[in-house]
């Protein structure tokens, strides 16, 4: 995005633009000034996200670069229209990282129909083996939502998310997702292990810099003080 | 148990990969320039290198991952003349930024740096490799200083599809039979698109002769048992498919431009580039034809931090720090190397995998770089550096500890948040849906042939488009988002519109042919690829 592109664009264009970052803007404002704001909001938003980005993620978005950050889409239409949704009752759970997971789901309208009069919820379960019945929790859904973001309690456990219909205080299912798995983010310490064995293990993680400063800041913040905590203070 | 000497073993690992971007239906289109840049930035420049080692008589090995996306592009006829003409309007401006500057002392030599790049460029690409720079890459794996694998067909961030076992079948299939026709050999291993590792996708690799991937450093670190030698040998995923671990520490060393080699104040500044500081009127034709600004690929400057006073690049400075970041890279392996080696049984294995793009497009001394790095370790007397491949390790290393990786990428974090985040998690639940109905497809229609069985491949091949790991990373890091949705949106159209007119027992043909002319991926593919027994 650059200065001469929004200069190219309409009043209104600009003002439905500074409406989508989210800019507050004053209808007196002039127009060098609004093109000033969204830049500048443009930017620190750049800033962000690539603060957020790893090495790999920061360059690798480089062989896409071509123009300047066309984030924004000008398009006055859909040129292809996709269903907003299949009509079937289901959900689905993707796992995103160790602590948390994304469900999608759909109530088909029969459905929707029947419930119209109560409440739905998201119901996540955590299995734990040899326990017959899994432990779950609720997050209150409306018939409008289909997704969500779910902070799972543990890692290395199982888990599957079905959404209830709560009408009279208990939960009958409407459908049952698939499990995912949060894997582990702790060492294997089952056989014991000795300061050497912890030691060489550090040395062994490639996390780090052996001939100098250590890597830390570009280390996932998470594993640093796994490996941290789980074995020893790290010296200078 | 032998103690090892002081030796280790280096293996370097290029991935190249780009979507698939092909539009005959524009005079010009700005994302096929992605193709273009790094073609003249990156791929040209690297074969350069390897050919002048090749000549010179340095032994060289290196791991090279080519897309099948990205070698379908290579080989189409369409696209290769698409990059003459492209190469022929940057020798162009080349010759008109020399007349502009033909009084500037500083700038002058720039202009006739790119001038020199931009002709070697379609010397090497027209006559040397007759427009198909696989035929290059081939004989250098012939001669045995590359070994060439393959990633998934469209790079699908495959733990996003783990749900579907046809889909994941369809990614890895259709890669080995792809890089087998462009090859000539099936590939040995394969790059897991952005590292993505799910437990049981060890299965898929086995199924397709896959003996090996490269798998994120805490995907080893937290397998199922402890890695009794970190990531520095391989685990045995328990069906004697091996996960090599990557070195993070040696990697960063080049990828950042904070505290690695690219930041340096001697090399090419990436952000200043003739595109968007020279005058519409004047650089028009070599931006788009609608006057929005972009990349030519003229860059002036060296890096200078935050400041506004840009100091002209000097191309012999940047060259003799490429020399010394290549002595400085070699130090830190031996060093390295000094520090395990004598800790593990066998000599260990740094893995250092990069994206090809990093050297050359982002890092423009790359290629310098990795030049210098080769011959230094082929001139080194101690000799405590080899350069290996994962199948020149397999053949001298059998045991193997046995322990399973877990879910893991290269991503921020190291799992999916990339790839599923706010800006890109609508996509998979149709991307899932229109796997299950090329499914329901395929059991409806078993056996097609003729015009049926056209329509029902090219619905596989939307399918898959419509996969590709590009979209939900490109939305994520925001560089060219409307292009993606829309690919996104447009895949998933085309397959709908097949799903639906099958369905009905109609197939427009006219329109087939257009988009099979079009989107003309992966000819062999079979669309009972997605029948999971």
């Amino acid at each position: 995005m650059t200065r001469e592109r929004l200069q190219s664009l309409s009043q209104k264009q600009l003002s439905t633009l500074s409406d989508k970052i989210g800019i507050d803007t004053d209808p007196e404002m002039d127009r060098e000034a609004l093109i000033d704001s969204i830049l500048e909001a443009l930017e620190e938003d750049r800033i962000e996200r690539e603060q957020l980005n790893n090495l790999v993620v920061r360059v690798k978005e480089k062989k896409y670069d071509i123009s300047q950050d066309e984030e924004l889409d000008f398009s006055e239409f859909d040129e292809y229209v996709i269903p907003e949704r299949y009509n079937e009752t289901r959900i689905a759970l993707l796992l995103r990282d160790p602590s948390w997971a994304y469900a999608y789901w759909e109530i088909k309208d029969t459905d929707r129909n029947k419930l119209k009069n109560g409440s739905v919820a998201l119901r996540v379960h955590k299995v734990t083996p040899g326990k017959k019945e899994p432990d779950f929790f609720d997050i209150p859904v409306t018939l409008d939502d289909n997704s969500w973001y779910i902070n799972l309690p543990d890692t290395n456990a199982e888990y599957f998310a079905e959404v209830v219909s709560t009408i009279f205080g208990g939960g009958k299912s409407l459908c049952r997702s698939n499990p995912v798995y949060s894997p582990k983010t702790e060492f294997d310490d089952s056989n014991g292990s000795s300061e050497m064995d912890k030691e060489n293990l550090l040395l062994f993680s490639g996390m780090y810099d052996l001939a100098g400063a250590s890597s830390f800041s570009r280390i996932p913040q998470r594993i640093i003080s796994m490996l941290d905590n789980q074995y020893l203070q790290m010296k200078g | 148990m032998t103690r090892s000497r002081n030796k280790g073993y280096l293996n370097f690992v290029l991935h190249a990969h780009l979507p698939f971007v092909r539009h005959p239906e524009y005079e010009r289109f700005l994302e096929e320039n992605w193709l273009f840049e790094a073609l003249s930035e990156t791929y040209l420049p690297l074969l350069r290198v390897f050919e002048q080692l090749k000549a010179d008589r340095i032994p060289f090995r290196l791991t090279l991952s080519i897309s099948p996306t990205l070698a379908s592009m290579l080989n189409d006829e369409f696209l290769q003349g698409r990059y003459v003409s492209h190469l022929k309007r940057l020798i162009e401006l080349s010759e008109k930024e020399l007349k502009r500057l033909k009084n500037d002392r500083q700038f002058k030599p720039l202009a006739k740096m790119y001038n020199e790049l931009f002709s070697r460029n379609l010397h090497d690409f027209y006559e040397v490799y007759k427009k198909n720079i696989l035929k290059g890459l081939r004989q250098l794996e012939k001669d045995g200083y590359l070994d060439i694998i393959t990633t998934a067909a469209t790079h699908s961030f495959l733990p996003l599809y783990q749900n579907y076992p046809a889909a994941i079948d369809a990614q890895i299939q259709t890669a080995v039979i792809s890089h087998g026709r462009l090859f000539g050999k099936e590939p040995s291993g394969m790059w897991l698109p952005e590292c993505g590792f799910f437990p049981g996708l060890e299965r898929y690799l086995k199924s397709s002769n896959l003996n090996y991937f490269y798998s994120s450093a805490h995907g080893i670190l937290f397998a199922e048992e402890k890695p009794k030698s970190g990531v520095y040998a391989p685990l045995d995923c328990g069906n004697g498919v091996l996960a090599f671990g990557r070195d993070n520490v040696m990697t960063n060393a080049v990828w950042s431009a904070e505290d690695g080699y690219p930041g340096d104040f001697a090399y090419r500044e990436f952000y200043r580039d003739i595109g968007f500081d020279l005058p519409a009127d004047y650089i028009l034709e070599y931006i788009q034809p609608d006057g929005m600004r972009v990349n030519t690929g003229f860059k002036y400057y060296r890096i200078t931090g935050k400041t506004e006073d840009k100091k002209a690049y000097i191309p012999e400075d940047a060259a003799e720090k490429a020399k010394e970041h290549a002595e400085n890279f070699l130090y830190k392996i031996k060093n390295k190397i000094r520090k395990i080696a004598p800790l593990m049984d066998k000599p260990p294995y740094i893995a250092a995998p990069f994206d090809a793009e990093l050297f050359g497009h982002w890092w423009f001394e790359g290629p310098i770089w990795i030049d210098q790095v080769l011959r230094m370790i082929a001139a080194d007397e101690e000799k405590s550096i080899e350069l290996v491949c994962p199948s020149d390790y397999l053949k001298k290393q059998k045991n193997h500890q046995k322990a399973l990786p877990s879910f893991s990428s290269w991503g921020n974090k190291g799992y999916a948040e990339v790839w599923l985040d706010g800006t890109n998690d609508w996509i998979y639940r149709h991307t899932h849906k229109a796997i299950e109905r090329m499914q329901e497809l395929v059991i409806r229609f078993p056996n097609e042939s003729g015009l049926k069985e056209r329509v029902l491949n090219q619905a596989a091949r939307e399918v898959m488009l419509a996969q590709a790991s590009d979209w939900p990373f490109i939305m994520e890091t925001g560089t060219t988002v409307p292009y993606a949705v829309r690919r996104v949106k447009e895949h998933l159209f085309n397959f709908t519109t097949i799903y639906d007119n099958l369905s009905r027992g109609n197939v427009n043909t006219e329109w087939l042919t257009k988009l099979e002319k079009k989107n003309n991926v992966f000819p062999d593919i079979d669309y009972r690829i997605f029948l999971r027994e």
